[in-house]
């Protein structure tokens, strides 16, 4: 509810003329301070008000508005400034009262006064108690407190605490003060005597040093223990003023106002008095914050050592530590890295499943988390899925490279080709174990140039021989087994994902899944080359473009059993002639099967089919060159040249021989034949 | 030491202390080659001190 103050009708004195100055005197200031509050002193001084009534009919003099304020005491106030008379009242015509709060035990006035230091108490000394302090009150000495009125003041000065501590009663004079001396300053003695001799009953006593001789003892006693208060304040005055804590911040005007109060007190003023001299308030002291700084640490000094040596160390001491998360060259303390929930865990495994294809770590996060990659979060998150899949050894394998993350399932179908498992190609790549070099050169050449065979066309392969392996990334993992990377044919605007199949100690490597490349853009025999990018796991893909021919090539019709039959191809692109699989130079595998897998797996027994197969009928054996060898023998199962020429020159049943009339061309005689 | 040499490194307690510590005020996964390069830092700045 508004209450609506209305200004109470002012009471003026005086004949009817002065009332009427007094009120237009008064209206003068409720004008002048018609917007402060109600009880808002307005000070006007004399001269102006004599002017603004001279503007009227009725004109009067400073003096005569000094008379006038003066008869009307409840109403107005003056005062005598160095500028002249003041009159002053409120807007409700009231006459001014101080309203100067009272800070006598106000905060500031407790935050701000030093507590009073006690007679003889050194610096930082603690005043001592007496163990009765702690004793209960025995209804004996409640009893005497409340009623012994008349005790007569010892010598020494009692001080009463704010919970009045037991005394005895007024008949024993052998206060156990008198028998301290001298109490304060407390040493050692002193205060075994005082243990000693004092029962739980006996006050706090301090003894006044010099002033009050022992005789002043037997005087007759203070009707009350204020007098005690007015004595120790004036001792505690006279004493050096010392603050048992200081207050840094104090101004200049501060430290002389307790100078002006303690000589004040010295006189003999009480303590009320000291108490209530205004208490300065300190301006605000402004602190800034200091930057948070590093601490000083004394690392090694590692000036001198490499980068790699460092990250060496890094890896070493760090990655055994359970408190710090890492994956793929990134850190971070495990607890700040975002969980996953298990209903996360089996949405990232659906979708995996759902798009049939392993899925990199930001394709992850955008669409099973839904966190966008302009999101501040976005980083973290790709390291949280990665860090957090990576524990998940039954769901989860990680396929991918340093740029490209790739994450898979156990379930997903096999990528490339279905006509051979990965385990059999791996063990047809076997050989390329032998030539790989020890410390493998990762990244090490930007770009290759390779020559497919007819096996790799036929598989959609490569093999991850030495040149691809200078070229593509390590594994990332140590027990990584495959990594998925991208093709990129930027002829036929078509980027193919590819997986490398890292070589294991009995199995060699190979890279699956360019059948549609090859099937669209080569033939057996053709160039291609194959260049790096910055991203590690992203490659560009290309075959050298020719003028358009065509030519009859070997395929492998498998309609109904597989046979080799020779087809017009049309193609556009640079070959290796002596890889190409013309009719013309191979028409003796026109119909022909393929080798049976028993011949398949030995080296020389392939050899041998090859030369019955292609080489030219020369008595009971047969005559071929080593690029007709080579390239019909790459048609069954991979072969390297350098395998050939070791099955041809160091055959212990000495079937294979140099041709000495021809150069580079071979015998085959048959052990039966 | 005047010539960068890559034998095997072995990071004192400081050194660790000083990559936790790097680590526990980061909000993001640092590389490796920032750690690296942070702890180079630190080592001139302790060196020049």
């Amino acid at each position: 509810m508004v209450n609506q103050v209305v200004p109470p009708a002012a009471m003026m004195a005086g004949t009817e003329e002065e009332q009427e100055l007094a009120r237009s005197l008064l209206g003068m200031f409720q004008a002048h301070g018609r917007f402060m509050s109600a009880d808002r002193v307005i000070r006007l001084s004399a001269a102006s008000l004599a002017e603004a009534t001279a503007r009227g009919a009725a004109g009067v003099s400073a003096d005569r508005v000094i008379e006038i304020a003066r008869q009307n005491p409840d109403v107005f106030a003056v005062e005598e400034t160095e500028d002249g008379p003041v009159v002053s009242t409120t807007r409700f015509g009231r006459s001014p009262v101080d309203q100067t709060p009272v800070s006598v035990h106000g905060f500031a006035a407790r935050l701000m006064t030093p507590v009073p230091r006690l007679a003889g108490q050194l610096r930082g000394e603690v005043i001592r108690l007496d163990t009765g302090w702690n004793a209960p009150l025995s209804e004996e000495s409640v009893a005497s407190q409340l009623f012994d009125i008349e005790r007569p003041l010892p010598a020494a000065i009692i001080v009463e605490r704010p919970m009045l501590p037991p005394t005895r009663p007024a008949g024993e004079e052998d206060d156990v003060a008198l028998d301290v001396p001298d109490l304060l300053p407390l040493d050692v003695d002193a205060a075994a005597a005082l243990e000693s001799d004092a029962t739980w009953d006996q006050p706090l006593v301090v003894q006044r040093p010099e002033e009050v001789p022992a005789v002043e003892a037997e005087s007759p006693a203070e009707p009350s223990i204020a007098p005690a208060y007015d004595d120790l304040a004036a001792q505690i005055i006279d004493d050096e003023p010392v603050a048992p804590f200081e207050i840094e911040p104090l101004v200049a005007d501060e430290v002389e106002a307790v100078d002006d109060r303690d000589e004040t007190a010295t006189v003999g003023t009480d303590v009320d008095e000291i108490v209530a001299e205004p208490v300065v308030t300190p301006e605000p002291v402004v602190v800034t914050p200091e930057p948070r700084r590093v601490p000083s640490l004394k690392v090694s000094d590692v000036s001198g050592v490499e980068d790699d040596a460092l990250a060496a160390a890094i890896n070493q001491r760090l990655g055994g530590d359970v408190r710090i998360a890492n994956f793929n060259h990134q850190w971070m303390t495990e607890d700040r890295v975002p969980r996953l929930s298990r209903g996360d865990l089996r949405r990232i495994k659906e979708y995996i499943q759902e798009q049939e294809q392993p899925l990199t770590d930001d394709v992850l996060v955008q669409d099973v988390l839904g966190v966008r990659p302009n999101s501040p979060d976005f980083d973290l998150m790709r390291f949280a899925i990665s860090f957090r899949l990576s524990r998940e050894h039954r769901d989860f394998d990680f396929v991918g490279t340093n740029e490209q993350r790739f994450w898979s399932t156990s379930t997903l179908p096999q990528i490339g080709t279905q006509r051979r498992k990965p385990n059999e190609l791996g063990t047809d790549y076997r050989f390329l174990l032998d030539a790989a070099p020890a410390q493998p050169a990762y990244r090490s050449t930007d770009s290759v140039l390779h020559v497919v065979t007819f096996f790799e066309y036929y598989h959609g392969l490569l093999p991850y021989d030495a040149e691809i392996q200078a070229l593509l990334p390590a594994p990332v993992l140590p027990d990584q087994r495959t990594a998925m990377l991208t093709f990129e044919t930027p002829q036929s605007y078509t980027t193919f994902l590819v997986e490398l199949r890292y070589p294991t100690p009995n199995r060699g490597g190979f890279i699956l899944g360019l059948d549609d490349f090859f099937s669209e853009n080569l033939i057996p025999g053709a160039l291609i080359q194959i260049q790096r990018t910055d991203n590690d796991g992203h490659y560009r893909v290309e075959f050298l473009p020719a003028a358009s021919q065509t030519a009859r090539l070997l395929e492998l019709d498998e309609r109904r059993s597989q046979r080799y039959v020779f087809h017009d191809v049309q193609y556009a692109c640079e070959v290796e002639d002596a890889m190409v699989l013309s009719e013309d130079r191979f028409s003796g595998l026109a119909n022909e099967r393929p080798v049976d897998e028993k011949v398949r797996r030995r080296p020389e027994a392939l050899v041998s089919a090859i030369f019955e197969r292609i080489g030219e009928k020369i008595g009971p054996g047969f005559s071929a060159s080593f690029d007709d060898l080579y390239a019909a023998v790459n048609i069954e199962r991979p072969f390297s040249e350098k395998q050939l020429r070791r099955v041809l020159d160091t055959d212990e049943t000495g079937a294979f021989a140099k041709d000495p009339d021809s150069d580079n061309v071979y015998s085959f005689v048959p052990s039966n034949a | 030491m005047s010539d960068a040499t890559n034998e095997t490194v072995r990071l004192s307690d400081d050194d660790i202390a000083f990559l936790l510590m790097i680590l526990r005020n980061s909000n993001r996964p640092l590389t490796t080659a920032q750690l690296v390069e942070a702890l180079r830092e630190q080592s001139l700045l302790v060196a020049r001190d």
